[in-house]
């Protein structure tokens, strides 16, 4: 290269990997995670001592009758005199009609804790920031910066194409076309901000402000929360091995931190062990863009944004066409999803030259 | 009597009709229910036997509560629909 302006600001690596900073890192990151998640679990056992609480938790909050029935004959000793019958809405009382409604309320409010687990996201960040303190890194070299428009739309594409595929092999593989009115879910006639939508009207606002833009403010905290712990501090401490070997550690890694929110029924319900290990597998395969599209980058923020799309867009496949009780078999997170992940990743590797990252770092000298 | 003749002699009435829609919105203890519906206790508790029988609904204990649910089939739903459309037997069937 020779225009020296327009160069890019390259990646730093080390020539050698800092064991003593990887082990602190996620060492540290592990122990605070599984701290909180041991507060979440002791909560979870006074929501229900025989079912995983996360899962029940949603269930409830979701208003499904069976988990309602069920928390109602767990719980004797709660009356159905004491749930509440209203709630207070911005201006007035908004009356609580149905049971599950009222139950719904009343675990939200007493069960608080168990929605705590969502904090686990800023550990990594957290760590990161102290350990680059502690071991007097600074924070030059952590991709704090907007980077390249076009990476984004790269990014943005291979998520929308994603989403796109697992909602049509799900329903190739189904024999049902997605559900595009959410019959399947009780719904009768949909809606937006409390009035009545086509269902074309239903899935733009679904996709482009949900999907697309809602998780790119507030949320984007949390996102960056994993992101400048997983891909700014971790990920590059273990590039001097390669992008192939330090893609797979970082995503195992990644994959064992959400073990035990997957254990509590985080998006695999009740199939607990089989979810932490294919989670394993998505975190690897996912991760292989995100690491990927760091480097290239060289900002923390464009994975963030990455995350929160990712996030954004991925429950419309769930809400499509996701048949309750198959999560470890369809898209986007079961075995087809993982199907998919990996075609993706071969047709990533193609695109990029099987992910050569040489062109966009720079090897520090000692 | 066969089920088939429950389900059809439950929804041939329109207060139980009605009690389907409401409970279509959740479950609804028995007393709620009979906040929208101008008739006597006893006679709602008769309506909600009909269509517990007919395993319309579902009924849980819960203290001096008894709670009920919906459990009709997207089939049976429609059949309501159609009969309630039609205002199948709702002076026939009160003997």
């Amino acid at each position: 290269m020779k225009t020296k302006k327009n160069q890019h600001v390259k990646l730093i690596i080390d020539q050698k990997v800092s064991w003593k900073k990887v082990i602190w890192f996620v060492g540290l990151t592990y122990l605070f995670t599984f701290l909180l998640c041991g507060f979440v679990y002791k909560e979870g056992k006074k929501l229900d001592p025989d079912l995983p609480a996360i899962k029940q938790f949603t269930d409830i909050v979701q208003q499904k009758p069976e988990a309602v029935a069920r928390y109602l004959d767990v719980h004797p000793e709660v009356e159905i005199s004491e749930l509440p019958t209203f709630v207070m809405g911005r201006n007035e009382a908004i009356n609580l009609s149905s049971i599950e409604e009222r139950v719904a309320v009343y675990v939200s409010q007493k069960h608080l804790g168990i929605q705590a687990f969502g904090i686990i996201m800023i550990f990594p960040a957290l760590i990161a920031i102290i350990l680059r303190l502690v071991f007097a890194d600074g924070f030059k070299n952590s991709g704090f910066r907007f980077g390249k428009f076009k990476n984004y739309l790269y990014m943005l594409s291979v998520i929308v194409i994603f989403t796109g595929i697992s909602i049509l092999i799900n329903a190739l593989i189904y024999g049902k076309s997605p559900d595009w009115q959410l019959a399947n879910m009780g719904t009768h006639g949909l809606t937006l901000i409390g009035k009545p939508a086509s269902a074309g009207l239903f899935w733009t606002f679904q996709f482009l402000i949900i999907g697309l833009v809602a998780n790119l403010t507030f949320p984007i905290i949390m996102m960056l929360g994993e992101e400048y712990g997983w891909r700014s501090y971790l990920l590059p401490k273990l590039l001097p091995l390669g992008f192939g070997k330090a893609n797979i550690i970082v995503g195992v890694i990644w994959g064992i931190w959400h073990a035990p929110v997957i254990l509590m029924g985080y998006n695999y319900g009740m199939y607990a062990w089989t979810g932490v290990i294919l989670f394993i597998i998505v975190t690897t395969i996912l991760g292989t863009l995100f690491n990927y599209m760091y480097v290239r980058g060289n900002s923390v923020i464009l994975v963030a944004v990455g995350h929160g799309w990712f996030n954004g867009l991925i429950p419309s496949v769930i809400l499509l066409t996701g048949f309750m009780g198959k999560e470890t078999i369809i898209a986007p997170l079961g075995l087809i999803g993982i199907a998919i992940m990996v075609v993706l990743l071969f047709v990533g590797a193609k695109l990029t030259n099987n992910y050569d990252i040489k062109p966009f770092i720079e090897v520090r000298e000692v | 009597m066969s089920n088939l003749n429950k389900v059809f002699t439950a929804l041939s009435d329109d207060t139980r009709r009605q009690m389907l829609v409401l409970l279509r919105k959740g479950s609804m203890t028995a007393g709620d229910i009979a906040e929208h519906f101008d008739i006597s206790k006893p006679s709602i508790t008769f309506h909600l036997k009909i269509l517990k029988d007919a395993e319309l609904v579902r009924s849980m204990k819960k203290g001096q509560f008894v709670i009920y649910t919906l459990q009709a089939t997207v089939f049976e739903e429609a059949m309501m629909v159609f009969m309630g459309m039609l205002k199948t037997g709702d002076k026939k069937n009160e003997n």
